[in-house]
């Protein structure tokens, strides 16, 4: 048994075998094969150790033609270790065992790999490697054609990888993919945010330990506490068992809130959205009881594919979203691209940015690039017919970008009016208050816009100066840092004096012990990662305005984020009690 | 049938930079030479000297000691070649 540790990115316990993917992985189809077979089998990896060492001599010959009889040598040690009389007897033994020859190799030379690594020492942590590289030789060859991809499983898997693309996580199948981890990865990647809105249990940031599993063990993912546990025991696995069928009925429990209004115990209703970036998040978001999408993102129309997307691309995703919230608010937020993600056309007009957070992204991509901006505002204002649908500009630092961002929205509705195509000029136009000269300006825009929404995860980041995603600061990220809240007070404070909506769409608001304190600081709109609605929604149910208004006031009185946190955390505490037995 | 006899001998670990892989790729592969079945020890750790995995696990650095055995007819000459292998200084092998 081997326990993992990582980042906890969606909750819920998942159990099953273990699927390790990447780029140049493979699945092991099968762990054992039936007594009958075993001869076929045994003939079937000689033939592939055969291969494996044909390809190594192979590799040998080219590397002595090419770089001298001392790098051939590597080559020749390599051949001596597939040739290995020790392993070639315990592969087959487990063979005999009716292990299948692809488990068998991999968890022989795994075992050495591991074994050489914990003898300390450089040179053969690095001769690990070696052995690392023949397995997976081995494996090729016995698998052959046979290698299978995430799209087309047909048992139910837990998926182990270096890293997940969002596209490759929103096309998981639901059906057969129980739940993954990956070794890179942090709590705002777009994985991780993924994860959610599909409701997998999900680790990610795990680091190194890949090696450490050859596929199809069983395999526990704890995606409450970012546990990832290989080869569990017996004990462990009951353990877990128990808890994946509490985590399930806390679920259902939730779920029947779903009917339920969300409003405080005194009757002051508070808008719960959901924050989506695919179209096909939009119906399960509903689901949960979302009442309307606060945050839209729409990079992925940029990232997902080669080509620049089409006004119309844009039109039919908006669309599909409208589609899932008839008569209720879909905020769009306008492109939020930047140089670690830069749509492809515009990759070799920025070379990489010593500080992307403070380089060329969002607001002022958009405002550079007008074309790419003004294809997407023209979808927004046509598909804004059809429903409440609303816009939002990230990233902005000044009035000045803010007013030019809406002279482009006028330029466009000008230009959709002489075209003679249908659309909606008095679309509401709000921004997004991320950065801390907008929150500290905040009185003033609040005459020009339409509405704010808090972006925490940038607004904390610029705030405190801590990239999350950084390890070597990640702790000094915290939510409830004094700062933070004093400058929401200010967005509301403005808000209200400007009779404009405030709403908050950061990971901060997902976390139901900040929920008492937005309430309290006046907040009554909050956007989510919809698996996250039922859980606010029980908080909400078992809040006061009164109470939430006295530990606001409590909170903003303290000096440093964790006494506001822990303090929080204990008022969180007895608000619900029933959820808190979860951990 | 004569009970096989057992040949052991010591011998310290001589090339500067220990028995990396080079050096067991040769070790092994005169050890593959023998029809006997040939060990290395060395503390707890014994390992079939014709099996580069393993003798890869003896981590042996220089001026350790190590014992070799053999069992079968061809025990003596595969002992004796092995110390004067290992005791050697591997010359012009101490790249890898």
């Amino acid at each position: 048994m081997l326990i993992k540790r990582g980042i906890a990115v969606s909750p819920g316990v998942a159990i099953g075998p273990a699927m390790v993917f990447g780029a140049e992985s493979y699945r092991i189809p099968q762990q054992l094969i039936s007594v009958n077979v075993v001869e076929v089998e045994l003939t079937r990896f000689r033939a592939a150790l055969e291969a494996t060492c044909q390809e190594i001599q192979l590799n040998e010959q080219l590397a002595r033609e090419r770089l001298g009889d001392q790098y051939a040598a590597i080559f020749s040690a390599h051949l001596l270790l597939a040739r290995d009389p020790q392993l070639i007897e315990q592969i087959e033994s487990r063979i005999r065992q009716q292990n299948s020859p692809e488990f068998a190799a991999s968890q022989v030379l795994r075992l050495y790999a591991k074994r050489m690594r914990d003898l300390g020492g450089q040179y053969l942590a690095e001769r690990s490697i070696d052995i690392v590289d023949l397995e997976k030789r081995l494996v090729r060859n016995l698998l052959g054609e046979r290698r299978e991809e995430l799209s087309n499983l047909t048992a139910p898997v837990l998926v182990l990888a270096n890293n997940l693309t969002p596209s490759e996580t929103a096309n998981l199948d639901r059906k057969f993919v129980l739940g993954f981890a990956t070794e890179v990865g942090g709590h705002t990647s777009h994985t991780a945010i993924l994860a959610g809105a599909l409701e997998l249990p999900a680790v990610v940031g795990i680091g190194k330990f890949l090696d450490d599993v050859s596929g199809s063990e069983m395999i526990i993912i704890d995606g409450s506490h970012g546990v990832v546990i290989i080869d569990p025991d017996p004990d462990t696995l009951v353990k877990y068992r128990d808890s994946e069928a509490r985590f399930r009925s806390h679920e259902r429990r939730l779920q029947s809130l779903r009917t339920l209004a969300c409003e405080t115990k005194d009757g002051v209703p508070i808008k719960l959205m959901g924050n989506i970036e695919f179209p096909t998040e939009a119906e399960p978001s509903r689901d949960k009881g979302a009442s309307g999408i606060g945050l839209y993102r729409t990079e992925f129309l940029y990232l997902e594919s080669n080509r620049e997307p089409t006004e119309d691309d844009h039109y039919r995703a908006y669309c599909q979203v409208l589609k899932a919230f008839p008569g209720e608010p879909v905020v769009i937020r306008t492109l939020d691209l930047g140089s670690d993600k830069m749509p492809g056309p515009l990759r070799a007009a920025y070379p990489d940015s010593v500080n992307p957070a403070l380089s060329i992204r969002s607001i002022r991509l958009s405002l550079k690039h007008l074309e790419l901006f003004k294809t997407q505002v023209r979808a927004v204002l046509r598909a804004a017919v059809l429903g409440d649908l609303r816009i939002m500009f990230p990233m902005i630092s000044t009035l000045l970008e803010f007013r030019q961002a809406r002279m482009v929205l006028c330029d466009v509705a000008e230009d959709l009016e002489e075209q003679g195509v249908p659309y909606r000029g008095d679309i509401p136009v709000g921004m997004m208050v991320e950065v801390p000269a907008a929150a500290v300006m905040a009185e003033e825009f609040a005459r020009e816009v339409d509405f704010f929404s808090l972006g925490t995860n940038d607004l904390i980041q610029y705030t405190l100066a801590v990239d999350r995603a950084d390890q070597a600061v990640a702790g000094l990220y915290r939510s409830g840092d004094p700062s933070i809240i004093r400058l929401i007070r200010m967005v509301v404070e403005a808000g209200k004096n400007n009779n404009i909506p405030v709403s908050v769409c950061g990971q901060m608001s997902s976390d139901p012990m900040f929920i008492p304190l937005l309430v309290g600081l006046g907040i009554r709109q909050i956007s989510v990662t919809p698996h996250a609605i039922p859980e606010l929604k029980e908080v909400i149910r078992n809040l006061t305005i009164e109470r939430a208004v006295s530990i606001a006031e409590r909170a903003s009185s303290l000096e440093v984020a964790r006494d506001v946190e822990n303090y929080l955390w204990g008022e969180l505490k007895k608000l619900c009690p029933e959820s808190m037995q979860l951990d | 049938m004569v009970a096989a006899s057992i040949q052991r001998a010591m011998v310290t670990v001589r090339n500067s930079k220990g028995l990396h892989m080079r050096p067991l790729e040769l070790i092994a592969r005169k050890a593959q030479s023998f029809r006997s079945q040939v060990f290395v020890t060395r503390g707890a750790n014994r390992v079939d000297a014709k099996s580069l995995l393993h003798l890869l696990t003896l981590g042996a650095e220089p001026g350790m000691e190590l014992e070799i055995d053999a069992t079968g007819d061809d025990a003596n000459e595969a002992v004796e070649q092995l110390v004067t292998l290992i005791g050697s200084e591997f010359e012009g092998f101490d790249r890898s």
